[in-house]
């Protein structure tokens, strides 16, 4: 199962908190009157701070939250506790892949279940679990990681209920936090119940204290009062991205074997985000915009600037909300969000990594090791030998190490690279590309063209321009050249 | 000698009567020597910079009495109010909110009616105020800064500006020579009140905000 590489930097590697800047107080220009002339005044519904969890904390498509995620919630302790008595109300973001209706469903779910979390009401989780939906990571699978996260190891995460598993889960309602439950080794609704609270707890409590997150329902901008959560919690469905790519790109990634990549650089636009609202505000339903999180779309569509498609939409130039604004469909949510930190900056980028043997072709399911300076961070590639990585800046080189799947992972990785992130044209890129091709021991550009091309069987120039179309092509392509000539 | 003024920002009509002596700013408007200004502005109290305004001299008014009894002398001074509708966010009125109105060192207690209306007499020369209250259905304070006498005639560019940002929606500052947000902002007005969307504040355009902003 291929999972991401996050370069950890600052307090979080998927997630920031931040502070808005107030602005100073309204000036308003009005006219005095000898008659019935008035002066009409729409006061702005004003945010304070903010939260944001990326997608990294979710399982891909899925609204269930890993053990990760604890960081973020304690981010989320920390702003909360900066600021009293104000209130939350939470948002899921989707990127743009699919339809505004699934997008809504999957925003809003994801919205759903950080409130559950912070709430604690394992029974909504409980809801997500006995319809999944569309969703495939509730289940068995779910059940695992969650015993793993609290230490009760249940063997291999496979989405099977074997006898490890079942072992585990034994333990788990013979425990402590399985008071009042039977040990009968079956994760029935009774037994989940239990493991949905102790996980939530575990997402909670802080790592060096006995700090923990557990907020109350009045803690909400919309006090609860609302039992689909309005107010509360919602989804934006893929209405609010802060990345848009441009026309051309997104022409790109429709083609075929580019959906991997596409899924990559929509990593920002997946996230959930909240804000906390002026001390003591409280809305109710009546005046909130928002649909509840399992509505559609048409009252998001109310709610949309003149020209909000236009917005959200791939235009000639990529755009992020962070240089360009712009990029939000709907006028309540960019009202929201004005000034905001967490849409604003914490921005991630991803970029794919493939990784190859000394055969030079892509190991599937390569595991790996990234090292900066003296943090690293693992991840797993996919069938295809990639592996993506999410940092708050694409660094200009990244050390990795590698093995292949069935190496045992204590032994050192037989494969180490610095690698070259972002290649550009000319001989350096060449250069480069070479280099992260394995053409590394070379001193010279010449050197390495010329090993590239007895490996290939061309003829031997020497000369990057004769191989510059074909090593892009296998360096950003993953197509590997054909042997011809001698060589063959 | 009849004097020429030339408005000056935030001045309007009650407060200039009121500098060059004059308790009834009526006698300025009515003046037939200010009938282009009149037709133009129609609104006394909504001048742009630059208007030019004939003072006429101040004539003493000449009345006969009886010696021996005493009299009443009534003066006619025309009163100034400020009005403010207050909506929140959503478009729902500020009911029965109570406030304060610091105006020219004074502090008086004020209250939005049922409609979120707020009705208050000023001082023909008050220039800034502020409003601090409290929202009655969400317990939180807000302040406003006012600038009385600053709102601009809709035909001129500040004029559409200030009703647009009174109004919520933003079109950056009067100041600022930034189009884009002030297009942005028009767009979303004429959107929201089924005018043509085209960024063009024309006189339909105009109409229709001096009727969703009161003036």
């Amino acid at each position: 199962m291929a999972t991401t590489v996050f370069l950890d930097t600052d307090q979080s590697a998927a997630g920031v908190v931040g502070t808005h800047p107030q602005p100073a107080t309204m000036t308003l220009a009005v006219a005095p009157t000898t008659g019935s002339e008035t002066n009409t005044i729409r006061l702005r519904l004003r945010t304070v701070a903010c939260w944001r969890m990326d997608d990294a904390r979710f399982d891909f498509n899925s609204s269930f939250i890993v053990p990760a995620a604890r960081k973020e919630f304690g981010l989320l302790r920390q702003i909360v506790k900066t600021n009293p008595g104000c209130p939350l109300s939470i948002f899921g973001h989707a990127d743009p892949t699919g339809d505004d209706s699934y997008n809504k469903q999957l925003s809003g779910r994801r919205a759903r279940a950080v409130y559950a979390v912070v709430t604690r009401r394992p029974d909504l989780w409980e809801e997500f679990f006995i319809n999944p939906g569309f969703e495939t990571e509730w289940g068995t699978r779910s059940i695992q990681v969650m015993l793993d996260a609290l230490g009760f190891a249940p063997g291999e995460i496979d989405g099977q209920i074997g006898p490890e598993t079942r072992a585990s889960v034994r333990d788990f309602q013979a425990s402590r936090l399985g008071e009042g439950i039977a040990v009968d080794g079956d994760p029935g609704p009774s037994t989940r119940a239990k493991l949905f609270a102790a996980y939530m707890d575990l997402l909670c409590r802080a790592d060096d204290s006995d700090e923990s997150l557990r907020l109350s329902p009045t803690d909400f901008l919309g006090g609860g009062a609302d039992p689909g959560g309005k107010v509360d919690y919602q989804g934006c469905s893929e209405f609010n991205p802060v990345l848009v790519f441009s026309t051309a790109e997104a022409r790109a990634f429709q083609q075929p074997g580019a959906t991997k990549q596409r899924d990559a650089e929509n990593v920002p636009n997946r996230r959930v985000t909240a804000f906390l609202f002026r001390k003591g505000l409280k809305l109710s339903a009546s005046k909130w915009p928002c649909p509840r999180w399992n509505e559609g779309v048409a009252g998001c569509r109310t709610q949309f600037f003149a020209d909000g498609d236009r917005r959200r939409n791939p235009q000639e130039n990529r755009r992020q909300f962070e240089d360009q604004g712009e990029t939000f469909a709907c006028t309540f949510y960019d009202q929201l969000a004005e000034r905001s930190p967490c849409e604003g900056t914490g921005r991630l980028v991803a970029f794919r990594l493939r990784l190859l043997d000394a055969h030079r072709d892509p190991i599937s399911l390569a595991v790996c090791r990234t090292i900066q300076g003296s943090s690293t961070a693992r991840g797993e590639a996919d069938e295809n030998g990639c592996v993506t990585v999410v940092a708050r800046e694409k660094p200009s080189k990244l050390r990795i190490e590698w093995a292949t799947p069935d190496q045992n992972q204590t032994t050192e990785f037989p494969f180490a690279l610095e690698v070259f992130v972002a290649p550009g044209d000319g001989a350096q890129g060449a250069f480069e590309r070479l280099h992260n091709l394995g053409y590394s021991f070379e001193p010279t550009l010449k050197e390495r063209v010329l090993a590239f091309q007895q490996d290939f069987g061309r003829r031997q120039t020497g000369d990057f321009k004769d191989i510059e179309t074909e090593l892009r092509t296998w360096h950003d392509g993953g197509e590997k050249p054909a042997v011809t000539g001698a060589a063959a | 000698m009849p004097t020429e003024h030339i408005v000056q920002p935030g001045e309007h009509l009650v407060g200039i009567a009121a500098k060059y002596g004059f308790f009834n700013w009526q006698k300025l408007w009515d003046d037939p020597r200010n009938t282009g200004l009149r037709a133009t502005r129609g609104n006394p109290c909504v001048l742009a910079p630059g208007d030019r305004l004939l003072i006429p001299d101040r004539r003493p008014k000449t009345i006969l009495l009886s010696t021996g009894r005493s009299h009443h002398c009534r003066v006619a001074r025309a009163s100034l109010r400020l009005r403010l509708l207050i909506v929140d966010f959503d478009g729902t009125p500020l009911s029965n909110a109570n406030g304060k109105l610091a105006v020219e060192g004074t502090v008086i207690d004020v209250m939005t009616d049922q409609s979120g209306l707020l009705k208050q007499g000023i001082p023909a020369t008050a220039e800034d105020a502020t409003l601090t209250f409290t929202d009655p259905a969400t317990g939180v304070e807000v302040v406003l800064a006012l600038k009385i006498g600053q709102l601009d005639p809709v035909e001129t560019r500040a004029g559409q500006k200030s009703r647009l940002n009174n109004l919520g929606w933003n079109a950056g500052s009067v100041e600022s020579e930034d189009d884009e947000a002030f297009r942005r902002g028009l767009r979303e007005f004429q959107a929201q009140n089924g005018l043509p969307v085209d960024g063009i504040c024309g006189l339909q355009t105009q109409a229709k905000l001096t009727e969703r902003y009161g003036c």
